[in-house]
């Protein structure tokens, strides 16, 4: 099936896209577009994640805290001053960019399960500033009456509409993306991930480019925050609490990290997914926790995961057993 | 001639453990430079400092008769100095073309806007990343390897393409930390024939290496270390019999020397 796909690449992309686009119209119901909705959300928040945690391996579990910037300078910004919207998406990035310097500059020593830890507590004290710096945020009461977002004075207030802002904002997060993958800047993210001193012996400056990467990543956090913000026309800390930075975590492992299309199943997969089962919807989290331990035992490398890290498993476990010598690689 | 490396005294101390103490050595440019000593003598120690991975504890280094001591890896590397490992450290699951293209990483220049939009820029330095990478693989006899991951190639493969990467800096001055370690003899061979093929080609080469054939065969010059410090220079022949050498090695008064 991998071969199929990639030999017939782009006719397959171009009929994903003409589906995307009708979709709206196929579903024809507000409930369906509006988890469509949700669905491109996660996209694009999983895919950002996975541009940290998958290729230049930082491990960050507190992305929904960059989220939550994005959508608070979005909210204050909107509410306040009567910022466009459009102005908003890059202005709320660049806000969660700047602060994942503040996160980035003194952790950049720190790695793997160290690195982790850091992040869950700056997305927890992100969380507990906004719900107690009443004057700013307005605290436990939230924003509400956030306005809709307008183009060339046409009020979009229709889940449709958003629906089709949000695939513009994930088709292009996705296509700068890949290219910015597959550039010099990549390769070095990449080459950081696999070994920080040979990267660095090969003139990489590894804290630029660990700095260049959280900022990258946490921008599409802001953006994705931004859309939320003017999405829900109300917010409040509650809705990025760790368990949406751990959604995010799993949506990339269960798609699968390091690859482009993973966190895109994944998000997918762990959204829909609670839809169906919305009877059950205390179960949410234990949902998740049985897709990523049943990913990791099946199939460590995620859905989608490449051929390449499966490998990488099975060596990992074969070296184990037969020098009984635990490589520094990171656990995922 | 101002040589294209020297040493001035160089210590490395770990707390109380002297891991390099006043090492002084100076290499012609154009030389290969061996240099040897019994494990943990310090030798891979004295590598790190001189590709910037540690700071000395004192002395100097020389590259080019400009002070290096102290400056960041990436700096040193971008000056010329390259370097392999002792214990293969390759990007595993990279292309073995994209861990040679990652040796232009500080010679080429795109940013963000370039790799997104695919400016002129941008395909002019892929362009010459694709072709100088493959240019590089030639060189050691690797191009039909291209597209292959580093970790499916075998063992004796992986040290050359660590030794391709480093080629991709375009360094005037390599340091090779065993590269012939685990591997069998026609490997090592196939390797000194490399070494040579790439010293004619004007590179001063500097390898550490236990293998003493490779060693006697191929160095113009060795410096011997033992715990630390530099105990012999000279000449193949010269070191080959120095008691001092034959001491370190085989212990004193075990073998009578005539």
């Amino acid at each position: 099936m991998r071969k199929f796909i990639t030999e017939n690449k782009k006719v397959l992309l171009i009929a994903l896209m003409v589906l995307l686009i009708v979709l709206p119209k196929l579903l024809n119901n507000d409930y369906y577009i509006r988890v469509a909705v949700s669905v491109l959300l996660y996209v694009v928040l999983a895919s950002s994640l996975n541009v940290i945690n998958g290729y230049s391996g930082q491990f960050n579990i507190g992305h929904a805290g960059f989220y939550c910037v994005g959508a608070y300078t979005a909210g204050i910004l909107a509410t306040r001053f009567g910022i466009s919207f459009w102005l908003l998406l890059p202005l709320s990035g660049i806000m969660a960019s700047l602060f994942s310097c503040l996160l980035g500059v003194p952790t950049a020593r720190l790695k793997g399960i160290y690195l982790a830890i850091t992040t869950l507590g700056f997305s927890e004290i992100i969380r507990l500033t906004i719900l107690n710096w009443t004057s700013l945020t307005r605290g436990p009461m939230g924003i509400p009456g956030i306005p809709f977002p307008t183009l060339f004075g046409f009020r979009l207030t229709t889940n449709t509409h958003f629906y089709y802002i949000i695939l513009a904002i994930a088709v292009i997060m996705l296509f700068a993306t890949n290219r910015v993958l597959n550039s010099r800047i990549g390769r070095a993210w990449i080459a950081i991930r696999e070994d920080e001193t040979a990267a660095r012996s090969m003139g990489v400056a590894t804290f630029k480019y660990k700095l260049l990467n959280l900022i990258y990543g946490t921008f599409w956090a802001g953006v994705a925050g931004a859309f939320y913000a003017f999405f829900a026309s109300y917010i409040s800390a509650d809705s990025f609490i760790l368990d949406e930075g751990f959604s995010m975590l799993a949506m990339v492992l269960v798609g699968g990290q390091g690859t482009l299309a993973g966190p895109v199943i994944g998000a997918t997969f762990l959204t829909v997914l609670p839809e169906i089962f919305r009877s059950m919807a205390q179960f949410r989290l234990v949902i998740f926790g049985a897709a990523i331990l049943l990913t990791m035992y099946i199939r460590p490398q995620g859905i989608v995961g490449s051929g390449m890290l499966s490998k990488k498993y099975s060596e990992q476990k074969k070296s184990d057993k037969k020098q009984d010598k635990t490589g520094a690689k990171e656990a995922v | 001639m101002v040589p294209i490396l020297e040493t001035k005294n160089v210590c490395k101390y770990f707390g109380g453990l002297k891991a390099n103490e006043n090492v002084s050595f100076q290499v012609k440019k154009g030389l290969i430079y061996g240099i040897i000593g019994p494990n943990g003598a310090g030798k891979t120690t004295l590598f790190n400092v001189l590709s910037g991975s540690y700071i000395p504890t004192s002395g100097d280094v020389l590259f080019n008769g400009q002070s290096i001591a102290g400056l960041s890896p990436v700096k040193i590397a971008s000056m010329g100095i390259a370097r392999t490992f002792q214990n293969i450290k390759l990007f595993k699951y990279m292309t073995v073309l994209d861990n040679v293209k990652i040796g232009f990483h500080c010679r080429t220049k795109t940013n963000f806007m370039d790799a997104i939009l695919h400016t002129p820029t941008y395909k002019k330095t892929e362009e010459f990343a694709v072709e100088k990478g493959l240019e590089v693989l030639r060189k050691v006899g690797m191009e039909d390897l291209a597209y292959e991951y580093a970790s499916n190639l075998p063992y004796g493969t992986q040290r050359k393409l660590e030794i391709a990467r480093a080629l991709a800096l375009n360094p005037s001055l390599l340091l090779l930390d065993e590269p012939a370690a685990g591997m069998n003899p026609s490997e090592t061979t196939e390797l000194m024939d490399l070494i040579r093929k790439l010293n004619s080609d004007d590179l001063t080469i500097v390898v550490i290496e236990h293998d003493m054939k490779l060693i006697m065969n191929i160095c113009d010059e060795i410096t011997v270390i033992s715990y630390g410090e530099k105990i012999c220079e000279g000449s193949p022949k010269e070191v080959q019999t120095n008691p001092k050498v034959i001491e370190a090695y085989l212990g004193k008064g075990s073998i009578k020397t005539s």
